[in-house]
């Protein structure tokens, strides 16, 4: 292996404990004899300690008292989105449901603002509501949090 | 990261607050610290924060106990704060509020202030890197994932993790 190799190895597989003890022999062999690629060990073996030093930081207090208020909200009132939704989940499984419910609220959204604004209002805000809606259903499918359980698209909320 | 018992998220599923006021003290330090890191922002690591954790409430129900908690907790969060960052540089310039953060941290002391300084550097130098770079980072060196447990979280291959961290170790010598 050449420095450049090496170089590439010192800034991740060899950083990271991510190598097998043969790789790891040849490198600590090239190092005993390179000062170019010692220097660089050194500098990530600081900046990992840099970054190791940090310690985990608490949240303000009031996190939790704002986690607990949202969560446990009475929920009695007569709600027709939930109402729907225990309708339509016997037929619809829960994943394609939130798709559903995402669809028929940007439908909604859509006469809404036809009705209610202005073309150039309409169009930044219809902008913003879909962008958001796509980035919360991936966040949602990339947590994993479709499986299973149906899910209540914000608009309403 | 502390060990969250199952039985313990078995109770929070069934809407024990106090089991999930548990949960909340043995993670919250992770989801906000990581968050902090990628946001660089008070306000919106506590955003991200709060965020996760009624996600985390409200789908405790369907959490298949087959899979890891932790796991599952890393993709969550680390999904949730790239999103805030990258809604936030969409919608504004980015905005960096280093005296909210240290405001967090106990009272500094005299001899705590070039390592402050340090942090302060390396905080700042941190949030030029893209947020995929800051959460493999952040997950590596400050959590100790292994480069498959972050390419779980992250929803990645392996060799795109290994890619991400030599670039942002590479900005971080270099600058
Ligand atoms: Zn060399």
């Amino acid at each position: 292996m050449d420095c450049k190799e090496i170089r590439k190895l010192l800034i991740s597989d060899y950083a990271d404990n991510e190598i097998g003890l043969k790789t790891k022999q040849i490198i600590q062999g090239h190092l005993s004899n390179c000062p170019a690629c010692r220097e660089l060990e050194q500098k990530v073996a600081s900046l990992s300690n840099k970054l190791k030093e940090a310690k985990e930081i608490l949240p303000a207090e009031e996190v939790w008292q704002k986690i607990r208020a949202e969560i446990t909200q009475p929920q009695e009132a007569f709600n027709l989105l939930d109402w729907l939704k225990d309708k339509l989940s016997l037929f619809i499984p829960p994943k394609r449901l939130a798709y559903a419910y995402a669809a028929s609220a940007i439908m909604i959204l859509f006469v809404f603002l036809f009705i209610t604004q202005t073309r150039g209002n309409r169009e930044k805000t219809v902008e913003n509501y879909i962008i958001e809606q796509v980035e919360f259903m991936d966040s949602l499918d990339a947590a994993g949090i479709t499986n299973g359980l149906y899910i209540e698209p914000d608009i309403f909320s | 990261m502390k060990d969250i018992p199952l039985e313990l998220i078995q109770r929070a599923a069934d809407k024990d607050i106090q089991a999930f006021e548990e949960i909340y003290k043995g993670c919250c330090g992770f989801v906000y610290s990581v968050a902090l890191k990628i946001l660089n922002n008070n306000q919106d690591a506590q955003d991200v924060t709060q965020d996760v954790f009624v996600k985390l409430y409200n789908s405790l129900k369907g959490f298949n106990f087959k899979s890891s908690f932790k796991t599952w907790l890393y993709r969550i969060t680390a999904n949730s704060a790239i999103n805030a960052y990258n809604k936030r540089k969409r919608e504004t310039i980015p905005r960096v509020d280093f005296e909210a953060i240290k405001d967090t941290l106990a009272a500094p002391e005299k001899q705590d202030y070039l390592k402050q300084e340090n942090e302060k550097k390396l905080d700042s130098m941190m949030d030029i890197l893209p947020a995929q770079q800051k959460a493999c980072l952040t997950l590596r060196e400050i959590q100790g994932l292994s480069y498959q447990e972050i390419a779980r979280a992250l929803k990645v291959n392996k060799n795109s993790v290994r890619t991400w961290l030599r670039r942002a170790r590479k900005t971080l010598i270099d600058n």
